[in-house]
């Protein structure tokens, strides 16, 4: 036997051990298909129309933007748009185009396909508005009534004109949302663009069946660097088990949403097969202290708090570990993140004594609110209610712990009705205004407030009203800085935990840089 | 008899129309806001008010009834999701068909083995094998869906891997519907890798989703049976020294059979609706995890043509065991 086989040639040994293989060996995927298996299906792959990140994370591989950011950061950098200037006023922004990109289906990517992705969310009367109404982001970020005009300069060249200087502007075109669509195939297909993209990114749409599967497959023609891997697919199993199952079965090859149980399960068994990409994400948890309210107004009482405080046990306790102590109202990843703010780690007898010196030796009464439903940030509050009541019981603080269903607890907290509240925020944008400024500025502390800190400072105010409007970067970095500091000593807020981000994935996926503001990006990933 | 089927066919139309309203009435009554749940929570009451005359949501309710009723009923046509924008009908008829296949294989299943199961139960009442039936009854109507579910993953896909866990059919596959169902598609294009695929992956939500139809219908069929082998025909046939299975088979079966066809057709309807949380354990793209989410999505066009759906599928599903009584049951011709 052994000696008839070989004395066959090279070839037909070759056949003949292919054929062997492929009968003993089941259906593997094939090498250059990645299988991401997620939650949820997404809604649409129109970027303008949804909301949704199972959307966004289809899109973003399909579509680009005038800008972006570099891969792991939330830090600006060009996009289709090579670079661009902006008017000493802060009010034009002019784009210059790359030459020579194409969408997948042809169409050059020129100024007037820019002014056409912009123009259908900006103009009602737009002949292209109806098909991806009601373009819920672009209103959300307030673009609507910020940009008041965008229009083609030149065949590479966009002029956008604001109705007031927002030096967010420009993380705000990098959002998935703000991609630049082809105007042929948003024409062609009108309402089912969104189940027909077309863009000029470096995978191109190839099907999408229905809560199965969407498939992508390498742009041969992209402009820039091209991906690695020909194929993805992205798995919709929404259940948590079953999907836990397949990455353990190695069906899949990058898992989304596991939860914090799910993770110690994959280490203990699948051992070196399995890697973790992990990161705090654009979040924050907070204690909100109703700064309006006594003894909330006194701030040595908030310093005594944050001492009081062990955030290091709730993060180790009811966060199973997931998630980052925080020091600022923004999380690390963001730029502009300031390290060297005054801290406040955990000392029961430093807060008494501070408690003493407020005047309150023998501590006091209050409300403690919890959300009633878990939240990215925080996913079970009543248990780190729970922590808190028990440090704030050890210095003297006796607190009660209240809570609502969701819609009135929102309604209660954003009128002021706590003393103390927990709550958290999820960053739209990669820019430090969209923590710093929505969470703690002056402005925001009106009912319906978004401060629900009803924190005011009018230093802290000017501080932010200047890095919101000037678009100096470094300036902006240094305003930021500056504002952490002033928050960090007046501790208005307790700023509690940055839950992780944390992607599971097998071993033999490489290069994968976990993205802060949560997205999924596959263009540069290998598969070994 | 066919007259009394198109009697019964032209009836179902007054029945739909009724139920338009009540469907309506009853989607109108969720509470929650569709506007409201697609901008979130930076809802502003100028964007909710846009969107709500965009969706059409601002007008009185007699007129948005009457033009959901001219647009289903005159026009045909179902309208567009207000989550994906997408034509309903387009997601009903992919949908649809993966809730069919399934619906069918399970019953299949559950008739194949209930029907032997009880007949054997009720010949040898009081055995070992009588006991079994009964008990595994029980376990099939009790035992919590999505635990069998993810324990038949467990063992089949991740530890013996013998089976896939989830989906419909292996990624690596494009398939092109025809009639949507992938077990007959894949016959008609004969491709046989595609139909292995598929075969292998209806096995473990359709064993999980036979659980109950097979419980109630091995029930049915030993208590029907225990009352027909009590009459005197079959003792008289027994008497004439008939074979047990002729007996068995051809005279009291025969007696039985209407009361399993009915909880055949009722226990099929109820499948067709779409077995929500079989469907989502296994990933399955069918019409029941695609009406819950169209309840969390305040979908109010999904919702009425999805509930509309399943109604209408109940009602033939009746229609068709009517037929089949008529068929199998002489008594039923007359009336």
């Amino acid at each position: 036997m052994t000696f008839g086989l070989l004395k066959l040639n090279f070839s037909s040994r070759l056949f003949l051990g292919l054929m062997v293989a492929a009968i003993c060996l089941p259906p593997v995927v094939l090498a250059e298909t990645l299988i991401f298996g997620r939650g949820g299906d997404s809604v649409g792959l129109d970027p303008a129309r949804v909301t949704d990140g199972e959307s966004f994370n289809v899109t973003d591989h399909i579509f680009e933007n005038l800008v972006t950011f570099v891969p792991g950061t939330t830090d600006v950098t060009a996009g289709v748009a090579s670079n661009w200037e902006i008017s000493a006023n802060g009010l034009t922004y002019t784009f210059t185009l790359r030459d020579g990109i194409k969408f997948h289906d042809g169409t050059p990517l020129n100024a007037e396909a820019v002014v056409f992705s912009f123009e259908r969310q900006l103009n009602e009367k737009h002949p292209a508005y109806a098909f991806g109404a009601p373009y819920i982001y672009f209103k959300a970020l307030g673009l609507d009534t910020l940009i008041k005009s965008v229009a083609a300069a030149a065949p590479n060249k966009v002029v956008f004109t604001l109705t007031k200087p927002e030096a967010p502007f420009l993380s705000s075109l990098g959002m998935q949302a703000f991609a630049i669509v082809s105007p042929t195939a948003v024409n062609k297909y009108k309402e089912d663009f969104a189940r027909n993209p077309v863009g000029s990114g470096p995978y191109v749409f190839k099907t999408w069946v229905k809560n199965q599967k969407v498939v992508l497959e390498a742009n041969a023609d992209y402009w820039g660097e091209k991906a690695k891997i020909q194929k993805l697919v992205f798995r919709s199993i929404p259940d948590n088990n079953t999907r836990l199952m397949e990455m353990m079965g190695q069906k899949i090859h990058v898992m989304d949403n596991p939860a914090p149980d799910d993770i110690k399960t994959l280490k203990e068994k699948m051992g070196k097969s399995i890697q973790f990409a992990q990161r705090p994400g654009l979040n924050v948890a907070y204690l909100a202290l109703n700064n309006k309210k006594k003894p909330f107004d006194n701030v040595l009482v908030r310093q005594a708090i944050h001492y009081a405080i062990n955030k290091k046990a709730i993060i180790a306790s009811v966060y199973a570990g997931n998630a980052e102590p925080a020091k600022n109202p923004m999380p690390p990843t963001l730029w502009g993140y300031n390290d060297d703010v005054k801290t406040y780690d955990y000392n029961p007898v430093k807060a008494k004594e501070l408690l003493k010196q407020a005047g309150y030796r023998d501590g006091f009464k209050v409300t403690l609110w919890a959300m009633p439903i878990p939240r990215p940030y925080m996913l079970d509050p009543r248990k780190v209610a729970e922590a808190i009541q028990g440090d704030l019981a050890a210095v003297g603080i006796k607190a009660q712990i209240v809570s609502y269903e969701w819609g009135t607890y929102l309604d209660k907290t954003q009128k002021g009705e706590h003393d103390m509240a927990l709550m958290g925020w999820t960053g739209d944008i990669g820019d430090p205004d969209n923590f710093l400024y929505v969470l703690l500025d002056k402005d925001n502390a009106k009912v319906p407030a978004q401060n629900i800190s009803f924190y005011e400072n009018d230093k802290l105010h000017t501080i932010l009203m200047e890095a919101k409007k000037t678009t100096d970067q470094k300036k902006r970095i240094t305003l930021y800085k500056q504002a952490q500091a002033i928050i960090a000593i007046d501790s208005p807020m307790i700023p509690l935990a940055h839950s992780l981000d944390i992607v599971p994935m097998l071993t033999t996926v490489k290069h994968f840089v976990i993205d802060p503001t949560g997205r999924r990006q596959f263009s540069r990933v290998t598969l070994e | 008899m066919f007259s009394v089927i198109v009697r019964r066919i032209f009836s179902m139309i007054p029945t739909l129309l009724g139920l338009s309203l009540v469907v309506f009435l009853i989607v109108k009554a969720i509470p929650g806001d569709p506007a409201q749940l697609l901008l979130g929570d930076k809802a502003n009451a100028q964007s909710l008010k846009a969107l709500r005359t965009e969706l059409g949501l601002d007008s009185p309710i007699f007129v948005q009834y009457g033009k959901f009723v001219y647009r289903t009923f005159i026009e045909g046509d179902l309208g567009r999701s207000i989550a994906s924008s997408e034509p309903i009908w387009d997601i009903i008829k992919v949908k649809f068909p993966a809730t069919v296949e399934l619906a069918i294989f399970a019953t299949f299943l559950a008739i194949l083995i209930g029907i032997p199961l009880g007949i054997l139960a009720a010949d040898r009442k009081g055995s070992w094998l009588d006991s079994l039936a009964i008990s595994t009854s029980i376990f099939g109507v009790s035992i919590p869906v999505f635990w069998l579910g993810l324990i038949l993953i467990w063992i089949f896909g991740l530890n013996l891997g013998v089976l896939p866990m989830s989906g419909r059919m292996d990624i690596i596959f494009d398939y092109e519907p025809i009639t949507g169902m992938v077990l007959i598609d894949s016959l008609l294009q004969s491709d046989l890798e595609l139909w292995w695929s598929s075969f292998t992956h209806i096995i473990l939500p359709g064993v999980t989703l036979s659980t109950i139809p097979l419980a109630f219908i091995a029930r049915i069929t030993r208590a029907s049976m225990l009352e027909v082998l009590k009459e005197d025909y079959v003792r008289t046939a027994r008497a004439k020294g008939l074979s047990k299975i002729k007996v068995v088979m051809k005279h009291a079966l025969k007696s039985a059979l209407p009361n399993i066809v009915t909880i055949v057709g009722l226990q099929l309807g109820a499948l067709l609706a779409g077995a929500m949380i079989t469907e989502t354990v296994y990933s399955w793209p069918g019409i029941g995890t695609w009406i819950l989410s169209s309840v969390h999505a305040r979908d109010i066009p999904a919702l009425e043509a999805g509930i509309l759906l399943v109604a209408l599928t109940y009602m033939i599903i009746n229609l068709f065991v009517d037929i089949v009584l008529m068929i199998v049951d002489p008594r039923v011709r007359i009336t």
